[in-house]
């Protein structure tokens, strides 16, 4: 791709998200999702290929639809209350609408069904950008709009964890275990939604950190299914050996950084009086950890049988920056400790 | 409920739902996608009349630009099928699945 | 406490940092010296509740035993898995000592823990690397079950105890082991609470394990090589039974009415899995079994709740650490020479390791609860004590002790005495570094004889 045009790209794709950040109008907030939007389509269909062009029109149609909906709901809004402000939703119809289109707009059960379709069809760098930064936009939304109806969200929030465990367990493809777990993951973010914030924002930095690492472990393997990964001792052995502890930072157990989230969340509800809504939803995220054992297995806990030619594969010296990698991997594993300092960085 | 919110509510509703439960053509959910953003345009203009002032004037104008760029993104994408999968059939988009 | 934490910590870089030549005596050496240094807690026993108390971590005469037992099982288990791993590349072995060290770390802040939450951390993540050490340096296929199995069967109970922990603190407002005793008892009679109360106990339960949820512990234990068969059998099952003794204090007036169903599959396990190890043919999973049997007599000493039952539970974990840490310990030299572990195929071995039958008589004699041993100690106050609690008991306790003799007798005479097989030509001879590790396991089993208050210091 022509350097000028994705420097455009880019630039798009940061624009919008700052003016959704920024926006306290919804039609400006919808203006900002919808920059974001056309400014990732030409960098996913950048390769011509019919995955990635069946990937893109999924992922335009679900998106415009979403932004769609979410434009209706406002102006709903403002016909019924003559209120624009996006933290002035008092109606329980729009706001519900609302929650929804931006449900659509992420990927949380039920309306997950583009999500690990879309990934599976990008390539490792786009579908990054994809779990990572297209994610904030609709979260800063969520963020200030104040659910009419809490049975809403712990539904969505039930079911998307339930989903993501179910439905990456039988999945050998490594973009398709991401986008079940990021599933997963928003599902848990959705429970707290309500109750605090402040956890939800926490639950969704850490989680970026462990998926950017993990993408940039497959993306340092160019790995996209579990049988490449199987050999990726060969290329890359500390790597290779840190990777399950990745692996299980995003399944959450102690003492990981992904951990920190789980016990937040968890505590919140129990101080709710949700235990039984708490004990589920721990439960259910034994199902993700399910197939993260499973890569470990895959990648670090066991040497695969291989022949010569499968375990040499034609590599060229990578190019790719160790910094990032280095970086979120530290994060994702070493955060735990750091609790108290996370929280009150996020404490507004 | 004023008729002109029923109506733009209606016609809103009615693309949606085509969206949702008719996918044949890819083209045609395009189409849905165009009445669900035409439907907005007249809301908003509504608006803007009701208001009878001019600060809100601009935005079905603004409404109307996005929806131009997002419905020539649409044909792109329509194109571009129609050159990789040889078809605009919808069932057709099926490489992805598992 | 940092004096011991900060030198398991520096363990880490000693072990990256010798050259692969010293790597094993230097990191020996440095462990036994942690080992040493942590008899110092010992002066600690003359006083009768918590001592070098900050803010995070304590001992008191419970955690002690456990304690020492932790800190002087790291050099045992780097003596044992020297052969295992001497023809592995440098820095895979410089990993498994690294993932050792770690399990020491994690294990030391989990029974020094004065708070719950920093319990149930450190109690966690004991998982990960145990189950590194079983799927990665395991010998079969197998070893892929026993570490899911490990790691969910452990997770599937552990997470209800996070929730109902922070149950606890929502009401209570703090989680720490030294004040939540004296918590007035609120939690009487609803049905949550009494769900509430299995949620406490269902996690160490599992992790001891009871009767009932013990699937995972002969899988892993069979799949594990040996220094994961040590800790787990000498250390980690311990945590089980030491979460429960810290949470009883809290748990207290809904025991009473709960814990019968537990204590009939304790007694009932005890019985059963002395019976399963007398058919075993697996010398690994029938020590493994064994471990299940007396593991059962922990659980119910622990649920009656007596003073006497409480020490005895005490005693039979640190005796029982010990002792089947040895089994293991020799169970590995017979794999190492003879390649399996089917008691079928390595018979009268006492023709060929003459000294090895010594230590294999002592172990199977402290298994079985000889006189003046420990073990006996341990056994026969948590029988009086449920003999005392209801006297029906004694059917299932006095069978099961029977079963416990007959079975350790059995493995004795199966794997040492009779004409040695004619398949088993030439085996090494026993190094002494085998017997090291045997007498260093057997050596503290039968010095306790003359001093047992360093274990029941609680009673008193």
């Amino acid at each position: 791709m022509n350097p000028y045009v994705l420097i455009t790209l880019l630039f798009g794709l940061g624009l919008g998200t700052t003016i959704t950040f920024t926006s306290s109008h919804w039609l400006l907030a919808w203006m900002g999702l919808e920059i974001n939007t056309l400014a990732i389509i030409p960098l996913m269909t950048q390769h011509h290929h019919p995955r990635a062009v069946e990937a893109t029109t999924k992922y335009f149609l679900t998106q415009a639809t979403a932004a769609a909906m979410l434009l209706f709901a406002s102006t709903t809004n403002a016909w019924l209350t003559g209120q624009w402000e996006i933290q002035q939703m008092t109606h329980p119809f729009p706001t519900t609408m609302i929650i929804l289109a931006l449900a659509l707009k992420v990927g949380l059960a039920p309306m997950h069904s583009w999500l690990p379709e879309v990934l599976q069809g990008l390539s490792l760098t786009t579908g990054l950008i994809l779990s990572t930064w297209q994610k904030l936009a609709p979260f800063a939304l969520l963020l200030q709009i104040q659910p009419a109806d809490p049975f809403i969200l712990i539904t969505l929030g039930l079911t998307s964890t339930l989903v993501g465990g179910w439905g990456g367990l039988n999945q050998t493809q490594l973009r398709k275990i991401l986008a079940y777990s990021s599933i997963a993951h928003l599902g848990w973010m959705m429970l707290i939604l309500q109750f605090s914030p402040t956890i939800t924002l926490l639950t969704l930095i850490t989680y970026l950190l462990m998926t950017t690492s993990t993408f940039l472990v497959f993306k340092l393997n160019k790995a996209t299914n579990i049988a490449t990964l199987a050999i990726s001792w060969t290329k890359t052995p500390a790597l290779t050996s840190l990777t399950p502890l990745i692996l299980l930072s995003l399944g959450g157990l102690p003492p990981l950084t992904g951990f920190m989230p789980k016990w937040l969340i968890l505590q919140e509800l129990t101080k709710q009086d949700l235990s039984t809504l708490a004990t589920l939803t721990a439960l259910t995220a034994l199902l993700s950890l399910f197939f993260y054992l499973r890569l470990s297995y895959a990648m670090a806990l066991t040497l695969s049988p291989n022949n010569a030619t499968g375990t040499t594969p034609w590599r060229l010296s990578s190019t790719q920056s160790n910094l990032p990698l280095a970086l979120s991997t530290t994060t994702s594993i070493l955060l735990l400790p750091l609790a108290p300092a996370a929280m009150a960085l996020f404490t507004p | 409920m004023t008729p002109s919110h029923f109506a733009f509510t209606s016609a809103f509703m009615l693309g949606l739902t085509g969206l949702a439960l008719h996918r044949y053509h890819l083209l045609s959910a395009l189409l849905c996608l165009e009445g669900m953003m035409l439907s907005l345009f007249i809301a908003l203009s509504l608006w803007t009349l009701q208001l009878d002032s001019t600060c809100f004037s601009a935005s079905p104008m603004l409404l109307l630009a996005f929806s131009a760029c997002e419905a020539s993104a649409g044909l792109a994408l329509l194109v571009a099928t129609a050159r990789t999968h040889g078809t605009d059939h919808l069932q057709s988009l099926n490489l992805l699945q598992c | 406490m940092l004096k011991m934490i900060i030198p398991t910590i520096m363990l880490i870089p000693t072990t990256w940092l010798t050259p692969a030549k010293w790597l094993w005596p230097a990191t020996l050496a440095h462990s036994l010296l942690i080992a040493m240094y942590s008899t110092t807690w010992l002066t600690c026993l003359a006083e009768t509740s918590w001592s070098t108390l900050n803010s995070y971590v304590a001992v008191d005469p419970i955690s002690i035993p456990l304690l020492m037992l932790t800190c002087w099982l790291l050099p045992l288990m780097i003596l044992a898995s020297q052969n295992h791993l001497a023809l592995e590349p440098a820095n895979r072995q410089r990993t498994y000592i690294s993932l050792l060290t770690s399990l020491q770390f994690f294990l030391i802040l989990a029974f020094s823990a004065t708070e719950m939450a920093l319990f149930y951390i450190a109690f966690e993540a004991t998982l990960i690397p145990t189950l590194i050490i079983i799927t990665r340096w395991g010998n079969q296929a197998e070893r892929i079950t026993a570490g899911v199995y490990f790691l969910f069967y452990t997770l599937m109970a552990s997470l209800p105890l996070l929730v109902a922990l922070l149950v606890l603190q929502h009401h209570a407002g703090s989680l720490s082991i030294l004040t939540t005793q004296f918590l007035y008892p609120t939690y009487y009679t609803s049905y949550s609470n009494k769900l509430w109360w299995a949620g406490c106990m269902l996690a160490f339960l599992v992790k001891l394990p009871l009767y009932g949820v013990h699937l995972w512990l002969p899988k892993a234990h069979v799949e594990a090589p040996v220094a994961g068969s040590m800790i787990l059998a000498a250390v980690l099952l311990k945590l089980g039974g030491y979460g429960m003794m810290r949470m009883m204090a809290i748990l207290d007036p809904l025991t009473k009415e709960l814990s019968y169903p537990f204590i009939i599959f304790a007694l009932w396990g005890l019985v059963m899995m002395g019976s399963t190890c007398l058919r075993q043919a697996d010398l690994k999973s029938m020590i493994a079994y064994s471990s299940v049997a007396h593991m059962g007599l922990v659980v119910a000493g622990i649920l009656i709740q007596t003073q006497w039952s409480f020490t005895g539970a005490l005693i039979l974990m640190i005796a029982h650490g010990l002792t089947a840490s040895a089994l293991f310990c020799l169970a590995n030299t017979n794999y190492e020479r003879t390649h399996s572990r089917v008691m079928l195929l390595t018979r009268g071995l006492q023709m060929a390791l003459p000294l090895m039958t010594a230590w294999w008589f002592l172990a199977t004699l402290a298994n079985l609860a000889l006189p003046p041993l420990p073990n006996l100690m341990a056994e026969l106050m948590v029988l009086t004590a449920l003999c005392n609690w209801s006297p029906w008991t004694i059917l299932f306790t006095g069978a099961g002790v029977l079963i416990t003799a007959a079975y350790s007798l059995y493995m004795f005479l199966m794997t040492q005495r009779g004409r040695l097989p004619p398949h088993i030509k030439s085996l090494d001879p026993s190094h002494s570094r085998e017997h090291l590790v045997i007498a260093l396991h057997l050596t503290p089993v039968t010095l306790l004889i003359f001093k047992p208050e360093l274990i029941w210091t609680w009673l008193i």
